[in-house]
């Protein structure tokens, strides 16, 4: 913690601090918003350079680093995927690039069709089809938060949730793509 | 003391908070000073109402609206540059200046004399010394624009202690009112600018999430567009007179009123005089509607760009409140609520809230505001040029500040010793859409093959929006540094020429400046071994390492002095401390067989 406010004592910050450490919560996949908000203007009330403004330099200079990652912090751990893409980078597990495998016959199934000039009424299955394996994807969520909690080898888990959001990330584009096409019929 | 200063396009104010309530120095003709300057004698400039007075007489020698030419290059001048009645140099480089007889003057000069009106003006009314200001500036403006607001404060012998965005201090106006609570959309259409943010107000907490505009969009323009509209009738009446730069003053004040007159019946006259010959014609509020109808339209796209950015549904929001003169306006007012669905408020006066919230900030700054606290964001996203011109972005707009983010790069070329960063602000894919702000060299890379160096790129930026960016070669320490100077066409000996030229405080203002600078290097160093340490850990025996952790202590003590002379002393004792480090360090990457991806291009 930044230290005492009240006697106008602000330790230096770490230099790397862990964003999960920072908010006092435990590494977890899914986090509470409200929570999440009220910890980090507590903690901005604590560190935002402008309560120091009028008080000595080091102090100030303390504050603008404690700032500068709480609001990183903050940023990260309320978006889920930041979040995910936090842990998967600290557990050292490898980000997924490209087409995922699975996504890989349907994805150039797609750009053939986006090429067609009257492939449009196909579209709208395919829209859907897409539409619900997202769902299925995003229902499988909170399985892997759950194991995530549980789990000995964090790292195996993290494994899965790089492959989740990779999945995701793509059927979301494919979707963007389609939306896109749609508007310009 | 710290003031707080609205410094707008058309009109500008100061204000500070006193017995917890805001109050507003008075000029002249009351706290709306005119953004004008009058300097028919270049050594001794009139600002406000009576330069405004002596606009008419004197239109080429006469500068307003300089706010809309401030941190701009010739490439971005506002549309109708050329139809105003002051000459525009344009002929060095790309720097603006107002032409005035044999003289020619920026647009930061002009904002700093009407800067120095003001403090003169609080000065006198508080019989002591005004040397701080907040100063508020459109929430869309860019790096430069900021930059060039401060330097301008500069010039008037005001310390900037921070720039404010105008939206976000009218929303602390109305939370120091207790006004307003929960997510409030601001609606802020001045003179020259427009801004829409939305805010998360909760127990004094006034969190800005995201924020949105267009920086050439104003009351200004709606005056230009009327007069455009009646520009047949005008020539037609007056014949070549109206070619007249007062001929067109006259009519864009007739505008002016106009637009006054229209906001309180459906139809008014315009009444315009030239050289003895009035001219008048009814004009109806649909037909000023017609007129208008493109500019209202661009309202639009700001705020459900916003809403989006927000993450947020119309519906959701609180509150609208209207803030800037032209919210006066029906047809804008109507607008505002079709957008959110519901009346918008603006209990306070929409001319004097900005200024009214600077100094709210201004006491927060003093450490007299209990518990209110404002959390701002940078308006767009900064990032750095890569292989193919593409721009990959290290800080994404709406992020709350102060910042900071880095992104690792490497080299392209077998044995390249340097990089050149080049910094850029905006949204766009491509570096030649988006400003360009800064550009430096990282020089001295240890020749390695390509894809071995590892270079960290990191920004940050302060709690004005200003943007440092830091160069770091992680597997050997070398750096580079540069706190981002206005690019907006004056370079470093340009910028120092004018702070010598300003009478008041140019040593103190070099000074501070130096300051900065040693600090900023003082702080790239403490992180570039720290970095060292962490990855060098093995390669350094204990006497060694303690050795580098008593001179970081050390430099780390001295920062906070105002001696910079010492600064440099202890950044340069730090340096040679870790040198034998650093050669290890690269002794053990050239080892190291990891080639990493080719490219001055992006780790995702």
């Amino acid at each position: 913690m930044p230290g005492c406010e009240g006697c106008g004592i602000l330790v230096d910050s770490p230099f790397e601090p862990d964003f999960f450490q920072l908010f006092g919560l435990p590494e977890s996949l899914e986090i509470s918003p409200e929570p999440l908000r009220e910890t980090f203007y507590a903690l901005s009330r604590m560190t935002h350079p402008d309560r120091y403004s009028h008080k000595e330099a080091v102090l100030l200079l303390r504050a603008s680093r404690w700032s500068q990652h709480l609001n990183a912090a903050y940023q990260t751990l309320r978006d889920r995927a930041k979040r995910a893409a936090y842990l998967i980078k600290r557990y050292d597990v490898k980000a997924r690039e490209g087409v995922p495998l699975e996504l890989a016959e349907t994805y150039f199934d797609l750009q053939d069709l986006l090429a067609e000039p009257d492939g449009f009424s196909k579209l709208q299955g395919f829209h859907q089809d897409l539409l619900g394996r997202l769902q299925k994807l995003e229902n499988s969520w909170p399985t892997l938060v759950e194991a995530f909690e549980g789990a000995e080898a964090k790292k195996a888990v993290l494994e899965k949730v790089a492959d989740h959001l990779a999945l995701e990330r793509f059927l979301m584009s494919m979707l963007a793509d389609i939306e896109s096409k749609k508007g310009t019929p | 003391m710290i003031v707080g200063i609205d410094l707008g396009t058309t009109n500008s104010l100061v204000a500070k908070i006193e017995k917890g309530k805001p109050r507003l120095f008075n000029g002249e003709t009351g706290a709306l000073v005119p953004s004008v300057v009058c300097l028919k004698d270049p050594e001794n400039p009139i600002v406000g109402y009576r330069a405004k007075q002596l606009r008419l007489g004197h239109p080429d020698k006469t500068i307003y609206s300089a706010k809309r030419f401030i941190g701009k290059g010739k490439g971005d001048l506002p549309l109708d540059a050329q139809s105003l009645p002051f000459d525009l140099s344009l002929s060095d480089s790309h720097v603006v200046r107002f032409k005035v007889g044999e003289r020619a003057f920026t647009p930061v000069e002009i904002s700093a004399m009407v800067l120095r009106e003001l403090k003169a003006i609080a000065e006198k009314q508080l019989g002591s010394t005004v040397d701080k200001a907040v100063v508020t500036v459109p929430a869309y403006f860019n790096d430069a624009q900021r930059q060039a607001t401060k330097l301008a404060g500069e010039l008037a012998g005001l310390e900037v202690v921070r720039i404010v965005n105008e939206p976000t201090a009218a929303c602390l106006a109305y939370g120091l009112e207790k006004k307003t609570m929960g997510l409030v959309a601001v609606f802020d259409l001045g003179g020259g600018t427009f801004d829409i943010s939305i805010l998360r107000v909760t127990d004094g907490v006034f969190e800005v999430l995201a924020t949105n505009g267009d920086t050439s969009l104003g009351g200004d323009d709606f005056d230009q567009a009327i007069v455009s509209a009646l520009e047949p009738e005008l020539a037609q009446f007056w014949g070549s007179e109206w070619n007249r730069k007062g001929a067109k003053i006259a009519a864009i004040e007739a505008a002016e009123s106009l637009k006054k007159d229209l906001s309180g019946s459906e139809s008014a006259e315009f009444r315009c005089e030239w050289n003895g010959a009035p001219f008048s014609r009814t004009v109806t509020v649909s037909q000023l509607e017609s007129w208008l109808l493109p500019l209202l339209k661009r309202l639009e796209q700001p705020c459900l760009n916003c809403l989006q950015d927000a993450n947020l549904k119309p519906k959701q929001i609180t509150d609208v409140i209207l803030v800037g003169g032209s919210t006066r306006m029906p047809l804008v007012r109507k607008r505002v609520q079709d957008l959110f669905g519901r009346e918008p408020i603006c209990t306070l006066n929409p001319d004097e809230v900005v200024a009214m919230g600077a100094a709210v900030q201004a006491n927060i700054l003093s450490g007299q505001m209990g518990e209110m606290l404002l959390l701002d964001v940078i308006p767009l996203s900064l990032g750095i040029e890569t292989m193919g011109g593409v721009v990959s972005k290290i800080i994404h707009r709406n992020s709350t500040i102060p910042v900071s983010a880095s992104q690792t790069f490497t080299t392209y070329v077998e044995g390249q010793t340097s990089v050149d960063i080049h910094v850029l602000q905006g949204e766009r894919e491509m570096v030649q859409d988006n400003r360009s702000l800064a550009r430096f060299k990282l020089q001295g890379i240890p020749p390695l093959p390509a894809g071995l160096p590892k270079i960290e790129v990191e920004c940050v930026v302060d709690a004005n929006g200003i943007l440092s960016v830091r160069a770091l070669e992680l597997r050997t320490g070398t750096k580079a540094s540069v706190v981002v100077n206005p690019t907006f066409g004056l370079n470093d000996e340009q910028v120092e020429q004018m702070l010598l030229d300003s009478f008041e405080n140019a040593e103190k203002d070099f000074e501070a400046r130096f300051l900065v600078e040693a600090r900023t290097e003082a702080e790239l160093v403490i992180r570039a071994t720290r970095k060292s340490l962490l990855k060098g850990a093995h390669l350094v025996d204990a006497e060694e390492s303690a050795q580098i952790q008593r001179h970081l202590v050390e430099l780390g003590d001295v920062m906070n002095l105002s001696d910079r002379k010492e600064i440099k002393i202890r950044t340069a004792a730090l340096e040679a401390a870790t040198e034998g480090l650093a050669r290890k360090l690269l002794d053990s990457a050239v080892k190291e067989a990891l080639v990493e991806k080719q490219l001055a291009g992006t780790e995702p």
